[in-house]
């Protein structure tokens, strides 16, 4: 168990269900993205990722210690960004949401004893049109 | 829609936005025009040193102010602005037996009369616009609830819905047009970062200077940073009064309504054992509430879809258009308290002998040292939230929210670990079952809850049958004082009724 997902377990429940491939590809497969995912559900094998909602963190749930990335969903997840000590930390900004709390929880992060990484140069990922892209190493 | 439909139609119109960028109309609005000359030139000549007397009149004209420019339906449809217009001529009144020269207060009372007597012409403006691009071909974006409560009423006629900025998600197929009845500066940048739709307009009155476009606050530190160019039309008689202020004259003035705080009554002392620091809240419904730094405090998130609404905020992100969930008469603390140690039954003596053992040697070292060093010495220690070292000394709040940091606070406190630390953390599993139990009977009763009347009204009262927790409320954050006051324990976290968010909303 090395990923773990956190926000809210509808949405992310819904999200895994999409199926993703390139449609203007002749037989190009669509495949749900739970299949690459694996979520923990009912019928899985040994290994799965867990899907943790965030009111779940608020009660007292740790993440699993095998864990090395988690993502977080938005809203709720970032609350807990502090208590979470995992290497690898994913925090998905919805710039949609008319309050900003969410991105200035990351930016204080970013401005706390942090050490900037470039998304482009070092992960070598540029991001699609219309993404704002931040990176950052933390000392824990 | 999908939710993966919704991404994607959003960032297409983000794209879209991005590369051809917004729309303003700047439109001359000759009576809010004189009352905004007014109300700036009063703050200019008054200056930074203003005399309290001023207080009520300068609230209420700016209340004026800012309905004018962010509700500009017409007259017969402004309710409440008579009220408003009312106090302002009220004040203005009262002003003549203390100020020496008159002619701030005529100035103040002739424009505020004149927009209770013109309608704004951004109203007529804003219908036209509408048909020209088609009912259903666009919608119209409101700063906030209570103003979207304003506009609907007029606009129903038109056929055209009223949103405010957190309700942009589910648009129907073919809305192409968003006319946004604010200033960007006072609307989240979201609506130009991540609009909701390929084109955005700004309808403003001209006689508000600031037309920058700000970005996301991840922008400036970001790669692939979104800068939105604004294009602005000006439209009607933009002529500006000739008592109006050179536009680079600095005056303090903030537009958006603000309450005023005063100044911090309380004397610069560190608070007694039965008394904490804690910031004044300003609630809707006339309510106030003073917060302590400690627990985080329950809370609701309307975005969130049933079953998930319910949840918690910590103090510190308690901002304004926070929901919080609040009990009258009695703090939620106190009741999840004592239904945990009913839980735990024969257990719970041991328990509370251990925990009054460990806050009774803190609030020893407390007395010894001072908050001050005390806090210093645990950060050096480790302890992440020593900040809020005098908190735990409190009975009901358990013990620190991260294990470490009690665990090196009990080693400070040079006291055997066991078993004070796993009777604190059974306590704390039996709070949280207890309130997991109450989150499953909230998220109930706010799921048959209306939350329009909640945007609206800024309260709503939950209809929660569980023992001990009749008289529930869901109430908005309208403003959190920048300082602290000292008060005594037993007032925190009750709310209580205050007028002073009058015209705040």
């Amino acid at each position: 168990m090395d990923l773990a997902l956190v926000g809210t377990s509808k949405w992310l429940r819904e999200d895994l269900d999409a199926l993703i491939g390139n449609s203007n590809e002749d037989g190009g497969d669509r495949t749900p993205l739970s299949a690459y995912v694996l979520p923990y559900g009912e019928r899985v094998g040994t290994w799965s990722t867990p899907v943790i909602p965030s009111a779940r963190l608020s009660e007292g749930e740790a993440l699993p210690e095998s864990c090395t990335t988690a993502i977080l969903d938005r809203y709720g997840a970032f609350k807990y960004l502090n208590d979470i000590t995992v290497p690898i930390v994913v925090c998905v900004v919805d710039r949609s949401i008319a309050d900003e709390s969410d991105a200035d929880t990351i930016i204080e992060a970013r401005l706390s004893n942090s050490r900037p990484i470039s998304v482009v140069a070092d992960l070598h990922w540029t991001p699609p049109g219309a993404v704002e892209a931040l990176g950052f190493t933390v000392s824990l | 829609m999908s939710r993966i439909h919704e991404v994607i139609h959003r960032y297409a119109t983000a794209r879209a936005v991005a590369e051809h960028g917004v729309s303003i109309f700047a439109v001359g609005d000759p009576s809010g025009a004189q009352l905004n000359a007014a109300i700036r030139r009063t703050l200019f000549t008054l200056g930074d040193e203003r005399s309290d007397v001023w207080t009520d009149l300068l609230q209420a004209a700016n209340a004026l102010r800012w309905r004018r420019m962010t509700q500009p339906q017409p007259n017969s449809y402004q309710p409440a602005q008579v009220e408003i217009v009312e106090a302002v001529l009220r004040h203005t009144k009262r002003l003549r037996h203390f100020v020496g020269d008159e002619s701030l207060l005529d100035q103040l009372a002739a424009s505020a009369t004149a927009v209770s007597e013109t309608d704004s012409p951004l109203g007529p403006l804003l219908l036209d616009s509408i048909r020209e691009v088609g009912e259903s071909a666009c919608i119209v974006v409101a700063t906030k609830g209570s103003a979207r409560a304003g506009l609907q009423v007029w606009l129903d006629q038109a056929g055209v819905p009223v949103l405010v900025p957190g309700e942009l998600g589910h648009l129907s197929a073919g809305t192409e047009q968003s006319y946004v009845i604010a200033p960007p500066a006072f609307v989240p940048s979201s609506l130009m970062t991540a609009p909701a739709t390929s084109e955005v307009t700004f309808v403003i009155p001209a006689w508000f200077g600031n037309r920058a476009a700000p970005c996301s606050s991840l922008g400036p530190h970001a790669e692939g940073r979104i800068e939105v160019k604004a294009a602005v039309y000006e439209i009607g008689d933009t002529t500006e009064p000739p008592e109006t202020l050179p536009n680079d004259t600095e005056v303090m003035d903030t537009y958006f309504p603000q309450p005023v705080w005063d100044s911090r009554l309380s004397a610069d002392r560190e608070p007694a054992s039965d008394e904490v620091m804690a910031w004044k809240v300003l609630l809707g419904g006339g309510l106030a509430l003073w917060l302590d730094d400690g627990d985080r405090i329950r809370s609701l998130d309307p975005r969130q879809p049933e079953g998930d609404r319910v949840g918690y905020t910590s103090v510190s992100d308690v901002t304004q258009g926070t929901y919080l969930v609040l009990r009258e008469g009695e703090t939620e603390r106190g009741v999840m308290y004592d239904q945990a140690m009913r839980a735990l039954g024969p257990r719970a003596e041991g328990i509370l002998a251990t925990q009054e053992r460990w806050k009774r040697a803190l609030q020893q070292r407390l007395d010894q040292r001072g908050v001050r060093r005390a806090a210093d010495e645990l950060f050096a220690l480790g302890v992440r939230s020593a900040g809020q070292v005098r908190a735990w000394t409190e009975a009901r709040l358990i013990c620190p929210q991260r294990d470490t940091d009690f665990a090196l606070l009990l080693e400070w406190l040079a006291m055997t670990s066991q078993p004070t630390y796993d009777n604190a953390i059974t306590l704390r599993r039996a709070v949280h079952k207890a309130s997991a139990g109450l989150r499953k009977e909230l998220e109930l009763a706010v799921s048959q809850a209306n939350f329009r009347t909640l945007e609206r009204d800024g309260i709503l009262h939950l209809d929660v049958s569980h023992e001990g927790f009749r008289g529930m409320i869901v109430t908005r954050v309208l403003a959190r004082s920048p300082f602290t006051e000292i008060v005594t324990r037993s007032q925190v976290r009750l709310p209580f009724s205050d007028v002073s968010a009058q015209w705040l909303d």
